[in-house]
């Protein structure tokens, strides 16, 4: 055995960290060696004086300490709950909750589901207010180009197409009066008569305005056609127009006036003067106007 | 002490199962070499009894990576390095920030050299092993203080337990230099 292993084990020798084997070794070696012996001796000293160097204690105070850490810490474990998947399942498990308490819960918790589904589904219909709104707009746009194909087309010379403007007419919601004033000049200056009926029956279910009950009571004494006149004495009768008596009356004094339009005109006249029960008040000219069938009419017309 | 018939690593095993209190005991039986040990390290009593309560603060923290199987002893000396690890990177940084601060420390050493050939005996050996380097310091306060043999010393270092052997053997002698060279 060499100096240098042995000064190494002198540490682990005097530690008796040594195996039997080995330590037998070292003091066969130290007995023949006095280097060694002396290392041994310097190492020793050192490693008592090591040994009683001064062992420093804690204060007074890492106890409490210690206590008072643990305590926070037990604390602070208590109150922040196990938020992963496991451990939120644990607590569930735990819980204890009588069955149909569960139940209960379960179908609550179903019914607010339906709930809130129905909730969201009404509120995105709602949204479609927006939509509805665009609609409503483009209807007005389309309604505005109809007044303005109406216009154009009223003056188109083909009857049949001043007859498409008129039942454009009818599908306007509320005509301006540019359109209203349109058709009362049709109403009293169109050569065809088919396409004055239908303009009289456009502007009939307008008559709640003044200007057109005026048109239709002054387009009385301008209308010739039997037909025409016929259909604006009874929209007269329907309207109750009592204005409309005077123009009448006017239009019976022409010479070549229709017998059936004549009859038709002194019912009406009658009829306006005295309200519905056509009593002959102040009758023109005969007291049989009340008279219903057209052939009595005109039996009484011819006397 | 009352609780030494249960081993350490049944109680930590009972800590890791939630049953803080059984971190008690083993505080007792520990904080005292702990403290030993970091204050070895350390050189500075307060930095030291800061240090033992982190060791126990991770204890806590890191109970549920104590695996039963392995030495409580070796498990907790480790943490301690760690510990000592942290602490002395943290003052390395604030250290790097103030150059000034470090001649001033270099001053009061040289102020503390003086007053320890006053001191006494065991003190001298004291400041002796304060100037050792960190790792055979360490390694002696281990072997000679901590009672680990040289496997335990070597698992916790990180090499083989004939190394660590020479290693304690290196810092001896490097004790004894300068301890007779004073």
């Amino acid at each position: 055995m060499n100096c240098e292993r042995t000064k190494e084990q002198l540490v682990d020798y005097l530690g008796s960290q040594l195996s039997a084997s080995e330590q037998a070794e070292l003091t066969a070696h130290l007995a023949e060696c006095a280097d060694c012996r002396e290392e041994l001796q310097a190492v020793e000293s050192m490693w008592q004086t090591l040994g009683k160097v001064r062992v420093p204690e804690p204060s007074a105070h890492i106890r409490p300490d210690f206590y008072a850490m643990l305590a926070t810490f037990k604390e602070s474990v208590d109150t922040t709950p196990d938020y992963t998947l496991k451990g939120l399942w644990q607590w569930w498990l735990n819980l204890d909750i009588p069955r149909p308490i569960l139940r209960a819960v379960y179908s609550l918790c179903l019914l607010g589901v339906g709930l809130i589904g129905g909730y969201w589904f009404s509120n995105s219909r709602t949204t479609g207010a927006a939509d509805q709104q665009q609609i409503a707009q483009l209807a007005t746009q389309v309604g505005n180009m109809r007044q303005m194909m109406m216009l154009a087309l009223i003056e188109n010379p083909s009857a049949s197409e001043r007859l498409r403007a008129v039942s454009y007419t009818k599908q306007l919601d509320e005509p301006t009066t540019k359109v209203v004033d349109a058709l009362l000049s049709t109403l009293d200056n169109d050569p065809n008569v088919n396409v004055r009926l239908a303009t009289l029956e456009a502007l009939a279910p307008l008559a709640q305005d003044p200007a057109v009950r005026q048109g239709l009571v002054h387009s009385l004494a301008r209308q010739e056609s039997p037909l025409v006149q016929t259909a604006l004495a009874d929209v007269m009768v329907q309207l109750q127009e009592r204005r409309s008596v005077k123009p009448l009356r006017e239009l019976l004094k022409q010479e070549n006036l229709d017998e059936s339009v004549k009859s038709k005109i002194e019912q009406t006249i009658q009829t306006l003067s005295t309200g519905r029960p056509a009593a002959p008040s102040t009758p023109p000219r005969n007291d049989q106007t009340n008279l219903t069938s057209p052939a009595q009419r005109a039996a009484v017309a011819t006397v | 002490m009352t609780t030494t018939s249960t081993s350490d690593e049944e109680l930590m095993a009972a800590v890791k199962a939630d049953d803080l209190d059984q971190l008690v005991p083993l505080f007792e039986r520990y904080h005292g070499p702990l403290f030993n040990y970091l204050t070895r390290l350390t050189n500075d009593r307060d930095t030291s009894e800061d240090l033992t309560q982190t060791v126990f603060e991770r204890i806590l923290k890191y109970r549920s990576s104590y695996q039963p199987t392995q030495p409580f002893k070796a498990w907790v000396y480790q943490m301690a390095r760690n510990v000592h690890a942290d602490y002395w990177q943290r003052k390395e940084k604030l250290r790097a920030a103030d150059v000034e601060e470090v001649e001033k420390t270099g001053g009061l050493r040289g102020a503390a050299f003086s007053q320890m050939r006053i001191s006494s005996h065991h003190d001298d050996l004291h400041e002796a092993l304060a100037l050792l380097p960190t790792p055979q310091r360490e390694i002696l306060v281990l072997n000679r203080f901590q009672g680990f043999g040289y496997e335990e010393i070597g698992q916790l270092l990180g090499c083989t337990a004939e190394a660590a052997r020479v290693k304690a053997h290196r810092a001896l002698q490097a004790l004894r230099k300068i301890y007779f060279a004073n």
